[in-house]
């Protein structure tokens, strides 16, 4: 199973009126070349995003506990520095990421559009870019996190919803209480990964349902450097795996039930 | 372990616990949990896991974490580098030979791997998160830095793999 993939990215996939996206996230990983300052940087992104109110200055810290024999437990506590800021928008749904290693914008339900969504995304990379002028790209991520309430709690019956072959070992016909199914892909010819991460969640309120998790996240594997139009093809196309993946992953019968 | 001689074929399946794509929602904190749950299991055995590397990485560091403890000035462990250090180490392979653990005079610690005095691999890593690495493969010399952000190098999972064939 080698074959080259044709990413096409005129082809149109079916609209989904109950789409069951929890969140969208698109993550660039780089590295400032540019001074990474607190002040500045957080009076820079109050001026420029004042749609983004709520903002959180992030260090990256390290706690230790240390336990001997015989003596109190010990705990201490490293500030590594300061990692970035994360502004979150007023009405909650969107939340970015300034950090120093990387750019992060997260989009939660209820999911708008992916034009929204990349346009946010590229609004806010550019001010990235214009603050800490990065000269690389090391990874790019779009992560898409899925979650579909099903009204059957019957473990037996999940391959009726998503296309993976849940089976017992042979003459152990018992209930299956935990799932979860990872797969990672290369796509051969591009620069891409997929990881599928398949699970459960059993809802906490209702217990007739259960919540069936279907995470796809479409990464680069290969650094680049930072071009405008790579970046937008880049995207595009992991946009196209990402939907590949999750309407591959899925059956005719959960197609039916987010029409 | 036996490490896959055409990485083309297999990079980046083995699973590890570095992470993908952040994410925020109570979901991604689920995925993020039960993933980690799971392979941190195989990453605490002794025959598949780190087993006792990240016991020797403690060590290094109470045995490390004062100024001149090598007897010739040497810095104190740099609590970033011994943090990197510990992802570095969450990021390889499950499965992989064990790497072992050492400090360097100017604080930092390094990973290295030793097969034979013509195979062997060693890793500083910086606060900074780089990777400056140095091997021996045969009459080879390899020098180079690679950035770190969670997921294993892959010209550095190519030399692991290199050195403990």
């Amino acid at each position: 199973m080698t074959s080259k993939i044709n990413i096409d990215l005129s082809e149109k996939f079916q609209h989904l009126s109950k789409a069951p996206i929890v969140e969208a996230v698109l993550e660039i990983k780089t590295r400032p070349t540019a001074p990474w300052e607190e002040q500045a940087i957080t009076q820079r992104l109050k001026e420029e995003l004042p749609e983004y109110p709520k903002i959180e200055s992030g260090h990256d810290f390290k706690v230790e506990f240390k336990v001997k024999p015989g003596q109190p437990t010990g705990q201490n506590s490293h500030d590594l520095g300061w990692k970035g800021l994360k502004l979150t928008s007023s009405n909650n749904l969107h939340i970015a990421q300034f950090n120093r290693d990387s750019f992060v914008l997260s989009r939660l339900a209820p999911y708008d559009s992916w034009t929204q969504f990349s346009e946010e995304s590229l609004r806010l990379w550019h001010l990235y870019i214009e603050i800490a002028k990065p000269e690389h790209i090391f990874r790019i991520g779009i992560r898409y996190i899925n979650r579909i309430i099903i009204k059957d709690t019957s473990l037996k019956r999940i391959d009726t919803y998503i296309n993976i072959k849940t089976k017992n070992p042979k003459g152990l016909e018992i209930p299956v209480v935990g799932f979860m199914h990872h797969n990672t892909y290369t796509v051969p010819g591009t620069q891409y990964a997929i990881n599928i991460i398949s699970t459960i969640q059993k809802q906490v309120t209702q217990e007739e349902e259960i919540g069936l998790i279907i995470d796809t996240d479409v990464f680069t594997i290969e650094s680049a450097e930072i071009r405008k139009e790579e970046i937008d093809q880049y995207i595009n196309e992991m946009r196209w795996l990402k939907n590949k993946a999750f309407f591959g992953s899925i059956s005719k019968k959960t197609r039916e039930i987010l029409k | 372990m036996r490490c896959a001689i055409n990485l083309d074929t297999v990079y980046p399946f083995i699973p590890t616990l570095a992470t993908g794509t952040t994410g925020f929602s109570k979901e991604a904190d689920f995925i993020k949990k039960e993933n980690k749950n799971n392979l941190s299991q195989l990453h605490k055995s002794f025959a598949l896991g780190l087993g006792g590397v990240f016991i020797e990485l403690d060590n290094v560091q109470n045995e490390c974490s004062v100024e001149n403890w090598d007897g010739y000035g040497a810095l104190p462990i740099n609590k970033t580098s011994a943090n990197n250090t510990e992802e570095l180490l969450n990021a390889l392979p499950i499965g992989l030979t064990a790497p072992s653990i050492g400090a360097e005079p100017d604080g930092t610690i390094t990973v290295g791997w030793y097969n034979s005095p013509q195979k062997a691999l060693s890793i500083s890593i910086s606060p900074e998160n780089d990777l400056h690495y140095a091997a021996i493969i045969g009459l080879r010399r390899i020098y180079g830095t690679e950035p770190f952000f969670g997921t294993l190098p892959r010209a550095i999972h190519e030399l692991i793999c290199l050195v403990i064939a």
